[in-house]
């Protein structure tokens, strides 16, 4: 198995920044119509929304693989315009660590959202 | 030791705006947008899905209905804020599908890259009208102070 030997993983950042994008089009139109939806009062629309298996995954798909997408994204915006190595990584891993942190959190809240609806709570 | 910022030369103000670099610089600006609303879109799903845990809070149901100023400061801020986001939604999709065609090999050519350019930025901007009148429809339930 060859390791790449640049210094920076130039290729594979790329490649999933286009997988991600060509994930996300369909997404986003989910996540537009969705909105659609639950934008009319989410108290008690939320509820019954994530009470769909299909809703449920759509959800935590689009969230985490977005904020995936856009610290990849972000990355390379910092790389642009922040000179200060030290300063560049901390701004990169701190949108990597909210990314991470709100990823999870939406994830543990549709999946309490979908078996609390499943089971009738 | 940190590298003193040293003068850049003028740009800017030199060289010529053109709908390509108009359409690259918006779709890095809605990207970043994007990224912010995607952690909004986080925050309310938590909000509203944890409601029960937090409801000892219930300043939901004390919505106060305040003809002042303020309060239409605070609605025209929020529409603002909700044309903005729904802008760059449309319009870092329609560019970034752009930006894969472009990866596929179509659409190099000049004339056609600058039609696509204003085709996108002006039916983004359709699409975000059309989807705020939708949701305005419905949504007084939020703008209602």
């Amino acid at each position: 198995m060859q390791k790449n030997h640049s210094s920076h993983q130039g290729f594979t950042h790329w490649m999933q920044q286009k997988i991600t994008a060509i994930a996300l089009v369909p997404l986003l139109m989910w996540f537009i119509l969705s909105l659609l939806q639950i934008a009319q009062d989410p108290i008690i629309y939320m509820p019954i929304f994530f009470s769909y298996w299909f809703n449920a995954t759509m959800a935590i798909l689009f969230i985490n693989i977005a904020l995936y997408h856009g610290s990849i994204g972000l990355q390379v915006i910092f790389e642009d315009y922040i000179k200060d190595k030290s300063l560049r990584l901390f701004y990169s891993n701190l949108v990597r660590f909210s990314s991470v942190f709100f990823g999870i959190a939406t994830t543990i809240t549709v999946i309490k959202l979908y078996i609390q609806n499943k089971l009738g709570i | 030791m940190t590298k003193k910022n040293l003068p850049t030369s003028p740009h800017l103000q030199i060289y010529r705006w053109s709908p390509a670099s108009i359409g690259s610089i918006m779709h890095r600006f809605t990207g970043i947008m994007l990224y912010i609303l995607t952690i909004l879109t986080a925050i309310m799903i938590i909000f509203y899905g944890n409601i029960s845990d937090i409801s000892s809070i219930s300043y939901i149901d004390k919505r106060q209905h305040c003809e002042c100023f303020l309060t239409y400061l605070i609605k025209f801020t929020i529409y603002g804020i909700v044309v903005a986001f729904t802008f760059s939604l449309y319009y870092h999709l329609l560019n970034g599908i752009r930006h894969l065609m472009w990866d596929i090999g179509k659409g190099f050519e000049k004339n056609i890259a600058k039609k696509n350019a204003i085709l996108i930025m002006l039916l983004a901007m359709v699409l975000a009208v059309l989807t705020i009148l939708f949701i305005d429809y419905f949504l007084s339930f939020y703008l209602k102070y």
